[in-house]
Parts: structure tokens; sequence; C-alpha cells
């Protein structure tokens, strides 16, 4: 269990990374653009760690969504 | 050190080898296998599960850093055989992060590590008067109790 930090900070990136940065489509521009669709790869094919984070990047949104329900 | 009187009671090698394979629990095959199905447990038991929820709400409160909690509950499905140990590290941070939901939701002040608690070790002010409520009566019952009955050297109890 020494190792929880790094493997949690290590989860975190990941997280912090893929809910910080909406990717825009390149082929549309100004007012059209929209946020391009998101090449995730199978849960088959994922890592253990990208299985995880994504576990933790959907608990995280409900829970920004169950806070803003409550203020 | 074993000391020569009591070698005798000291367990002979191999003894834990002793008992019928398969016995116990964690020497069976998990009942769930992958990274998913122990997520959707442990996501499902820390959602519908209102005794689970309430017991974990009353640890956080008392200042247990949440991954000690997440630690002593993985360890303890482990036992009961419904993973390994693992798969139980691998969903420690999914586990983790339904605490800090739990937390959150419920306004309740949390550490992750147990470093954290140390570095941040300040009493809660609702805790300290929760405490202070609870002894008020109490000390002046055992002051009470304490104070000798005589008034002076040569008195008396009452016979």
């Amino acid at each position: 269990m020494k190792n929880f930090k790094k493997y949690y900070s290590k989860i975190n990136n990941i997280v912090d990374k893929t809910m910080s940065t909406p990717k825009i489509d390149p082929v549309s521009k100004g007012i059209v653009q929209r946020p391009a669709k998101k090449e995730e790869a199978p849960v088959g094919k994922m890592t253990a760690e990208q299985q995880v984070a994504r576990y933790v990047e959907i608990i995280r949104k409900q829970k920004k969504e169950l806070l803003n329900d409550k203020a | 050190m074993i000391k020569p009187e009591d070698f005798l009671e000291a367990p002979i090698p191999g003894m834990s080898l002793t008992t019928e394979p398969g016995s116990v629990p964690w020497e069976q095959p998990p009942q769930l296998v992958t990274l998913q199905e122990v997520a959707d447990y442990y996501i499902n038991k820390l959602t519908e599960d209102q005794e689970a929820i309430d017991k974990t709400l009353d640890a956080i409160e008392l200042g247990v850093p949440l991954q000690s909690l997440a630690n002593g509950t993985i360890l303890f499905n482990m036992m009961k055989g419904i993973h390994t140990i693992d798969v139980g590290f691998l969903v420690m941070p999914i586990i983790v992060e339904m605490f800090i939901t739990l937390a959150e939701l419920n306004d309740i002040k949390y550490s992750i590590t147990p470093e954290d608690t140390i570095k941040g070790k300040v009493l809660d002010r609702s805790l300290v008067e929760k405490i202070v409520n609870s002894s008020e009566g109490k000390t002046e019952e055992a002051i009470q109790s304490l104070a000798p009955v005589g008034k002076g050297l040569m008195s008396k109890g009452n016979m």
C-alpha cells in the first residue's frame, strides 16, 4: 500500500487531462466548431489504469452534478 | 526469541499446511474476477447499501484517512473471497473517489492519506462541541463524588 499515493496521482493526472481539455474538431471553425468525438479504445483494449481513470472521471462528473443540484 | 522452556509450544514447521486446502474463503477462486465486476460491486455497495454508507460516513467523521478505510474494505472483501488482492489494489482509487463523493455530499471533512491527517491535525469545531456537550453533566457529578464528606480533621462520617 506504500505505492498508493503514486498510483492515485497517476490516475488523477489521466482524469485531469481528459476532464480539462475539450478537444476541438479541426475541420469545423468559428461558431460552428464543436468538440471532437473522443477517440476512446474499447473497454476490452483499455489498460487497467485507463479503466480506473474512466470510472473516477464518471464519479467526479456525477458528484459535480449532485453538488450543483444541492446548491 | 523462544525461551528454552517454551519451545514445545512453538508451531511445528509446516503446521500452517496441515489444514485442508480450500477450507478458507481466500483459498477458493474469487467470486468476482475482472476489474469492471469489482468496481461495479463497490459502486453498488456504496450507493445502495444504507448501512454501509452510514458506517463509512461515521468513520470519515472520526477522522479515519480514506486510504486506510479503502485498504480495510479491500482486505475484508478479499478475506470473504469476493476478489483477489491485486484487483482490489487496482480498484482502490475508485473506492477512495466514492468516499470523497460521500463526504463532500454530506459536508464532512476528510483526509486521503494518513500523512495528510498528521499535517492538518486540527480538531473540528462541531466535534469539539459534541464532546463538550456530552461531558458537561458528568464532570460536575465527578467533582461532587470526589469532594470530602466531613468538614474538619476530627470530623467523622455518619455512623
